[in-house]
């Protein structure tokens, strides 16, 4: 039986559930963190369906064209959740990728291409960041220590390595953005999940190039090794900032690094825990200490047999349970794991079930994943990564429709 | 024996070491061909099996290809007097509107070490360009890789467009967001989760047998 919670805010709810109790629903994410929101495409479309002006649509996810959601839409989702994310000191108005007029980070500035495409280029005038032509995303295009052989060469990095996951367009300065967050805790119930992201082993794959670093781990240790070195400690330094400005006002810290591919992990378990969960371990034990909070891990893919691993080096709550993923299973997932994890996401999946199917088989799929993952707490729902575009809008609503009826305690 | 030292290069993940020994063997007047089949190309096979069975990952298997690669760039010149004889031609690209490469780059080179020849237009490909690069190539399969699921349909008609203008170029797709159900609903010749099934899909549709000159066992094939 839940305990009483005739009057439980979104706060508690959640809260309940990071700790493992049940609460009067079983909380529901849409809009807490920069992998559980939505393409500005279905966005615009559910605010039409609800009759409701979200004019200007705020996108400060320039990468994967995400919205802040509105929260007259969060509310009719029964969304818990809020993210703040890194945002820029100035916004202007400019076109997403579907023709929407959008706020979005003022100097973000990339430029459109004779043959379609979107490109951001860098102060030598070399491409960064590509939307092709006919896309949805923009993508890395850039891998700046590709070329480089030494690790003494990494010195030479160190700014590119210490601003990861801190562009130059999300310029507002913690600062400030501590008052964003200190406003949004005290003028709502939401949860508030501070994204921090704190990449190290996809940072890696970014800065050196996706096979490359890969290529690293078996062929040049060292390297790899130095090179996530180098990232922890920047991203140790960065979040005792992070912590004394914005982390003041969250209630859960969030993390992201992609461990999985479609059908098992990019590593095997013994790579993972010998050459990359190190770094993870002492990032992650010094944003727990240093905040006090609960640490969300996203985390995409096949990564069962990494899980043991991410719940000893501190990660309280996964997101976003890919069970379309090999070995993703859920029921055995809430089994093994379940008195040590919080499953964030988990909900619906995103591949191929939320674009594709009938409102009628999401409905079912969704019934039967609450039915395993909500027994005793431990379960926050929502969809598996962001409601892209292509997604119909009754697909959301029977969603997010079914998390709220079928969800009840 | 040089041949084994290639071979073992390979499973050492040595890319400069089978280049070195590759080299050697053709000094060593070694036949061309044995050194493709059985320097490289069994040890690539080696290595995929390991990696269709879980022992060993995605850095070992890129690590792997690139060191095959690394001998290839070394024998090419030799094979059949500079002139070279493949096991057929391959077209490869990332679909329009995608731009992630890693698996088809893999796909490709594990392809080349099983001696076939492949011709990668890259990522963010249209249907077009894939046709056109088949044709002009003589290439049999032409195979679509895709990562996001907002390019499926940019996928689906990528190999409408060209079974509809070719009657004998086959068509295979991969990549995370596909599966067979996938496939057999674009009416795609094959699908394959990763580059090793990948390179038995082809040689079954170009009736091929494997490197060790066997034909292909019944639960071998896809």
């Amino acid at each position: 039986m839940p305990e009483s919670s005739a009057t439980l805010t979104s706060r508690e709810r959640v809260l309940r559930a990071v700790h493992h109790r049940e609460a009067d629903r079983v909380p529901i994410d849409l809009g807490g963190t920069e992998v559980s929101t939505m393409m500005v495409g279905p966005y615009k479309r559910l605010a039409q369906h609800f009759g409701i002006d979200v004019n200007p649509v705020v996108m400060p996810d320039i990468m994967q064209q995400c919205v802040i959601v509105d929260d007259r839409i969060g509310d009719l989702m029964g969304a818990d959740a809020k993210a703040i994310f890194q945002l820029p000191k100035k916004w202007r108005r400019a076109e997403a990728y579907d023709g929407t007029l959008v706020s979005l980070p003022d100097r973000f500035r990339p430029e459109l291409q004779p043959d379609g495409a979107t490109i951001l280029f860098d102060g030598d005038g070399e491409a960064e960041l590509c939307m092709p032509s006919g896309g949805y995303f923009f993508d890395i295009v850039q891998h700046p220590l590709k070329e480089m052989e030494n690790i003494h060469d990494l010195d030479s990095a160190k700014e590119i390595i210490d601003n990861f996951d801190r562009p130059y367009w999300a310029d507002l300065p913690w600062e400030e953005l501590a008052k964003y967050a200190k406003n949004l805790r005290e003028s709502t119930d939401k949860t508030i999940i501070g994204c921090f992201t704190g990449h190290i082993f996809q940072a890696s794959q970014y800065l050196r190039g996706w096979s490359e670093f890969l290529v690293d781990l078996v062929t040049n240790k060292k390297f790899a090794e130095a090179l996530m070195d180098r990232l922890a400690e920047a991203q140790i330094k960065a979040f005792d900032h992070y912590a004394s400005t914005v982390g003041k006002y969250c209630d859960i810290i969030e993390v992201a690094d992609d461990l999985g591919m479609q059908d098992r992990p990019w590593v095997s378990p013994k790579t993972y825990r010998q050459l990359i969960k190190p770094y993870h371990a002492r990032l992650y034990d010094h944003i727990k200490r240093t905040s006090g909070l609960p640490l969300l891990m996203h985390c995409d893919g096949s990564i069962y047999s990494l899980i043991p691993d991410l719940i000893e080096i501190g990660v309280d709550i996964l997101n976003p349970v890919q069970y379309s993923a090999g070995g993703m299973d859920l029921e055995r997932l809430k089994r093994e794991f379940g008195n040590d994890l919080c499953f964030w996401g988990g909900g619906i999946d995103t591949q191929e079930a939320l674009p594709f199917w009938k409102p009628e088989e999401i409905r079912d799929q969704i019934k039967r994943n609450i039915d395993i993952l909500a027994p005793g707490g431990g379960f926050v729902f929502g969809t598996v990564h962001n409601v892209v575009e292509g997604v119909p809008v009754e697909n959301v609503l029977a969603t997010f429709e079914t998390a709220l009826e079928c969800g009840v305690y | 024996m040089s041949l084994d030292n290639i071979f073992d290069a390979v499973l050492d993940y040595d890319a400069d070491e089978v280049a070195g020994q590759v080299q050697a063997a053709i000094d060593a007047s070694e036949d061309i061909h044995l050194i493709l089949k059985s320097g490289l190309m069994e040890a690539l096979d080696d290595i995929g099996e390991n990696f269709s069975s879980g022992e060993i990952f995605m850095p070992e298997m890129l690590a792997a290809a690139q060191a095959v690669k690394a001998g290839l760039n070394v024998l090419r010149p030799h094979l059949s007097g500079g002139k070279k004889k493949s096991n057929g031609t391959v077209v490869l690209g990332t679909v329009r509107g995608d731009l992630h490469d890693i698996g088809k780059n893999l796909v490709g080179m594990v392809l080349e070490g099983a001696g076939f020849e492949v011709i990668d237009l890259g990522t963010n490909v249209d249907a077009a360009t894939f046709l056109d690069s088949a044709t002009s190539n003589a290439a049999k399969v032409v195979g679509l890789s895709c990562l996001i699921t907002t390019t499926l349909p940019a996928m689906a008609s990528i190999v409408s467009h060209i079974k509809e203008k070719s009657d004998d170029i086959m068509v295979i797709v991969g990549g995370a967001p596909l599966n067979q159900a996938f496939c057999d609903s674009v009416s795609a010749d094959g699908y394959s989760e990763d580059a090793v099934s990948c390179v038995r899909l082809v040689r079954r549709l170009l009736n091929i047998a494997d490197a060790g000159n066997t034909v292909l066992r019944q639960d071998q094939q896809r």
